[in-house]
C-alpha cells in the first residue's frame, strides 16, 4: 500500500511536471490547466482506489506520461486546423472593418483582441504586427508565414490595403474551395475503410471470445497484414494524384 | 493531393501581385519562396535561361499541360512590359474550369478505385478471419 501510494505521487508529480512545462510554453492556457489539474489528480488516486499491484502502477504512471508527451501534437493539430478555418472569415472581418472607416492595425487588434474566434495562430499574427516584432512561431507551416508576410506588407503599405486584403482572400477562398472537394472526393473511400475496419475489429474480438482454442495465429497474422496492407492503400488513394492542369 | 493545381498557384501569385502594386518578378520571388511542386522548378530554370537570353524552347516543350505553357508565354510577355492582369483574369477562369473538370473526373473515379484493395487485400483478410477456426480445427485433425 505505501510503496503504491509512493508510486503514485510520483507519477501524479511527474505527469503535472510535464503540464506545467506545457503550460510555460504557452500550450496549455490558464483557463484549462485548473482543470487538467484536477483531473490528473483524480487519474493518479485510481491505482490506490483499485489497489492495483507495483508493476501495474508503474505501467500506468507511464502510459499518462506517454499521453502527456502527446498534447502538445494534438493541441498544434488543433491550432492549425482552426487557424484554417477561421482564415476567411478574419479577412472578412478585416475588409468589413476597413470598409466601416477603420484603420487596418485598428482592424488587425479587433483580431488580436477577439474571443476564442480566431484561433491561436491567427491572434498571435495579429498582435506580432501590431507590436511591430518579427516573426517568431518556430517550425510554423508555409501557410502560417505567407499569411503573417501577406499582412505585415498590408500593414506596411500607405495605400490600397482593401484591395490587397480583398485579393489575398479571394486567393484563400478558391483555395479553401479546392481543398473542400478534394477533401471530399476522399472521404468517402476513407469513410468505407473505416466502416470495413470496425467490421474486422469485431470479427477478430468474436473470434477471439469464442473460438480461441481452434484458432491458429499464422492466419490471423496473414489476415491482419492483409488487411493493414488494403487500408493503407486506401488511405494513400487521395494523396498519389497529381494534377495534370 | 495539393489542394490546389501547380498552374493555378502560379497565376494567382502572379494576380495577387499584380493586384498589389508590384511587379512581376516580385510576384515571381513570392512564388518560389511558397511553393514546392514540379511547376517552382521548372519556372525557376526558365526564368534563369530567359535572363541569360539562351532559347527556353526546350523547356516548354517539356511541359505537358498546355495550361502551364500558356502561362509561361503570358508570364514572358509580362516581364517583356506588356499588361497582363486582363490576361490572367481570363485565364484564371480557364484553369479554374479545368482543374474542377479534372477533380470531377478523380471524384467519379475514386470509388472504382477503392474497390481494388477492397476486394484483394480486405475482403480476403476478413474471409481468413472468418474461416480461421475452421482451419485450426482442420490443422487439428491433420
Amino acid at each position: 500500500m505505501l510503496t503504491s501510494t509512493l508510486i503514485s505521487m510520483f507519477g501524479w508529480m511527474s505527469v503535472r511536471r510535464i503540464f506545467i512545462k506545457l503550460f510555460e510554453k504557452k500550450i496549455v492556457s490558464v483557463e484549462n490547466f485548473f482543470g487538467i489539474d484536477v483531473f490528473i489528480l483524480s487519474l493518479s488516486t485510481l491505482p490506490l482506489f483499485f489497489q492495483w499491484n507495483r508493476v501495474f502502477c508503474c505501467l500506468y504512471f507511464l502510459f499518462l506520461m506517454f499521453l502527456a508527451s502527446l498534447v502538445p501534437f494534438w493541441v498544434e493539430l488543433r491550432r492549425k486546423s482552426e487557424f484554417n478555418e477561421s482564415l476567411v472569415s478574419a479577412m472578412d472581418a478585416i475588409l468589413l472593418s476597413l470598409k466601416s472607416g477603420k484603420s487596418f492595425r485598428d482592424s488587425l487588434g479587433e483580431i488580436s483582441t477577439a474571443e476564442a474566434q480566431y484561433g491561436f495562430y491567427l491572434k498571435e499574427i495579429a498582435s506580432l504586427i501590431l507590436l511591430r516584432q518579427t516573426f517568431s512561431i518556430k517550425n510554423s507551416d508555409p501557410k502560417i508565414q505567407r499569411v503573417y508576410f501577406e499582412l505585415k506588407m498590408a500593414d506596411q503599405s500607405t495605400h490600397r490595403i482593401a484591395d490587397r486584403i480583398k485579393s489575398f482572400r479571394y486567393q484563400l477562398k478558391v483555395e479553401e474551395n479546392f481543398r473542400q472537394k478534394s477533401r471530399m472526393a476522399t472521404l468517402q473511400a476513407r469513410a468505407q475503410s473505416i466502416i470495413v475496419g470496425i467490421l474486422y475489429f469485431l470479427a477478430l474480438i468474436f473470434d477471439f471470445v469464442n473460438f480461441s482454442k481452434n484458432l491458429d495465429f499464422k492466419f490471423i497474422g496473414i489476415s491482419f497484414l492483409l488487411f493493414i496492407f488494403g487500408t493503407f492503400w486506401i488511405w494513400n488513394l487521395g494523396r498519389s494524384h497529381q494534377w495534370k492542369v | 493531393m495539393e489542394s490546389l493545381s501547380p498552374s493555378l498557384k502560379l497565376l494567382l501569385c502572379m494576380k495577387l501581385s499584380l493586384e498589389r502594386g508590384e511587379s512581376l518578378r516580385q510576384g515571381l520571388q513570392y512564388y518560389f519562396s511558397g511553393a514546392s511542386d514540379e511547376l517552382t522548378v521548372l519556372v525557376a530554370q526558365w526564368l534563369a535561361l530567359r535572363d541569360q537570353g539562351a532559347s527556353t524552347l526546350k523547356i516548354k516543350k517539356s511541359i505537358s499541360s498546355q495550361y502551364r505553357r500558356v502561362l509561361l508565354d503570358v508570364i514572358d510577355r509580362g516581364l517583356k512590359g506588356e499588361s497582363i492582369l486582363p490576361i490572367l483574369s481570363t485565364l484564371e477562369t480557364e484553369i479554374i474550369q479545368a482543374c474542377t473538370e479534372e477533380l470531377e473526373r478523380r471524384t467519379t473515379l475514386l470509388p472504382m478505385k477503392a474497390l481494388i484493395p477492397l476486394l484483394l487485400l480486405q475482403f480476403p483478410a476478413l474471409a481468413i478471419l472468418f474461416l480461421s477456426p475452421l482451419f485450426g480445427q482442420l490443422m487439428h485433425f491433420i
